[in-house]
């Protein structure tokens, strides 16, 4: 690429772009954050400027058992669906690896979820589990929100082992390997970050799943985005924007260790 | 004599040690995918004895419904064209510019995403509302004597839509720009074209199905948010999501029926637009290239 110092237009050009971009980036971010400033104003309304600061709403939302129950059951929720959709698609690929293709159509289905509407499953979803009584059942919902996930999954872990296909797999055979030991000891090790990458976004898509949850969720301890949104649809408090600031630090901590994870040395790609 | 893997693959079906290895998926999308749309089509066909399209036409003349429909698709269009117009400009200029700006401007993006669109809405809420954060900054700095009441209008649902896909729309962007073969543009030029020429015969035909494709994943995000239109819209921003939710949770006896039309109504509205994009979008004049597995 060109990188002499740029004069003129070009340099004009430059400086606009790069100016656009940060207006672009505080646009993303920024109105976020607004979150903080709401969470700790004394009075109990949202105030602009706050009329004193406290941290007592993040204590009061800490010490209260619904919203922690909330939490539990959305964190055991995210960490069954992880687990579960990375698994299956390391399933998918090791399928893929050893018989060169997937049967017609399977990739279809499998990455269907990001298009069709989610509204739209969530309804069918809940007239067949009002039918065979499975509405609020936790498992339903972690199934449900592996069929969710399953489009990243798959897709980090078809691209990670397409690097596989063939030779490795082939020399590891002629030397003796069997599949089982060639999965252990190769494929999973090399795919290592593509795992992680898998882990934490599965984890993170159901973490953030509300619309699944509104319809086929338990009602008594939802899960915590729902049970966000049934309070902001009341009213918005600083004790709400607490806990929104809370679940946001976590989201943006996850991520940001699974940027250094990948950034880390001894990657591929 | 063939054996049964041969057969198997001569019909392009599996064999059954990977029909082993793909049965949980095979199980999982079938029942919590397909059989839910299919459950919406049978529903919104009724019972064997009615009329079948009695739903849909009452789908169809009920005001209720048509408004939700509307609101649903003109606001997730509006989001997604103006998402792209506003991405486009930074996706090109990271693109080209390559190296740091493009790595930071990704991380941007991936923050941004891990941001739930429930949170975003939240505090679009604290932002934009009666004295809020936006209030409160203007009428310090005396740029506003009222309040703007943005709130619950539906310039509000827009902003929070748009912000809410922009980062989705905006790495799909750079996905395809990044392939873009400059070498076309630079041989286009030496030949003696105009800007423009550069731009409609060497530019816009190899970024086309990316444009298409950023386009249909902003629409079809937009169909799925009704939270931000019921947390920043007014009584008049209903949009479909809101109203089949009133309908199978809180009156199933009544609004399934209605509800599981709905739901086909919309899955078949985003994927008619789904192929329309794919047909605008067309497959480019890229070279030909062997594609990965993922692809």
């Amino acid at each position: 690429m060109n990188r002499r110092p740029a004069r003129g237009w070009d340099g004009l050009r430059a400086t606009a772009g790069a100016a656009y971009v940060l207006c672009l980036a505080i646009f993303l971010l920024l109105p976020a954050l607004a979150i903080f400033p709401a969470s700790i104003g004394e009075s109990e309304f949202l105030e602009f400027p706050p009329s004193g600061l406290t941290l007592h709403w993040f204590q009061d939302v800490l010490a209260d058992q619904d919203w922690l129950d909330s939490a539990a059951f959305s964190f055991g929720l995210a960490l069954a669906t992880a687990v579960l959709a990375t698994f299956l698609a390391v399933l998918v690929g090791i399928a893929q690896l050893r018989y060169h293709r997937l049967p017609k159509g399977l990739l279809a289905v499998l990455l269907a979820p990001l298009w069709v509407p989610h509204v739209a499953v969530a309804t069918g979803l809940f007239s067949l589990c009002l039918s065979w009584g499975w509405v609020g059942r936790a498992w339903v919902l972690v199934l449900a929100n592996t069929m969710l996930a399953l489009p990243l999954s798959v897709s980090l872990v078809l691209a990670a082992f397409s690097v596989f296909e063939g030779n490795l797999w082939t020399a590891a055979a002629v030397l003796g390997a069997r599949p089982r030991t060639i999965v252990r000891t190769i494929l999973l090790p090399l795919s290592a970050t593509a795992l992680l990458s898998s882990l934490v976004l599965a984890f993170q898509s159901a973490w953030d799943e509300t619309v699944l949850a509104l319809f086929i969720g338990p009602v008594d301890t939802p899960p915590l985005s729902v049970r966000i949104y049934a309070y902001v649809s009341q009213n918005l408090t600083p004790a709400v924007a607490a806990v929104a600031a809370m679940v946001a630090v976590l989201s943006i901590v996850t991520v940001t260790v699974l940027g250094l994870a990948r950034k880390a040395p001894g990657r591929r790609s | 004599m063939q054996s049964r893997q041969q057969i198997a693959e001569s019909w392009g079906w599996m064999s059954w040690r990977q029909a082993a290895l793909l049965l949980p998926v095979i199980v999982i999308s079938g029942v919590f995918l397909l059989a839910p749309l299919l459950e919406n089509l049978v529903r919104s066909l009724g019972l064997p004895g009615e009329s079948g399209l009695a739903h849909y036409r009452s789908f169809f003349t009920k005001p209720q419904y048509l408004t939700a429909l509307s609101n649903t698709l003109a606001f997730s269009l509006a989001a997604a064209v103006l998402a792209l117009v506003i991405a486009l400009p930074a996706c090109t200029f990271v693109a080209h510019r390559g190296g740091r700006w493009l790595r930071s401007f990704i991380g941007v993006l991936i923050v941004a995403m891990a941001i739930s669109g429930l949170i975003r809405t939240v505090s679009w809420q604290i932002v934009l509302g009666n004295g809020g954060l936006l209030d409160a900054i203007l009428m310090a700095t005396g740029v506003i004597r009222q309040p703007l009441g943005l709130l619950y209008t539906p310039w509000a649902v827009l902003l929070g839509m748009v912000q809410i896909i922009l980062p989705a729309v905006a790495l799909a962007l750079i996905n395809g720009l990044g392939k873009v073969d400059r070498g076309l543009i630079a041989a286009a030029r030496s030949l003696g074209a105009s800007p423009f020429q550069v731009l409609m015969t060497a530019y816009l035909p190899q970024i086309r199905p990316t444009l298409m494709l950023a386009v249909f994943l902003g629409f079809s995000l937009g169909t799925g948010l009704f939270l931000t239109p019921t947390l920043l819209g007014g009584p008049d921003d209903v949009v479909l999501g809101k109203v089949m939710l009133g309908d199978m949770v809180f009156d199933f006896e009544n609004g399934a029926a209605l509800g599981a039309t709905s739901g086909v109504v919309m899955t078949a509205v985003v994927g008619a637009a789904g192929l329309v994009c794919l047909a605008l979008g067309g497959r480019g004049f890229r070279p030909p290239r062997r594609r990965g597995a993922a692809a």
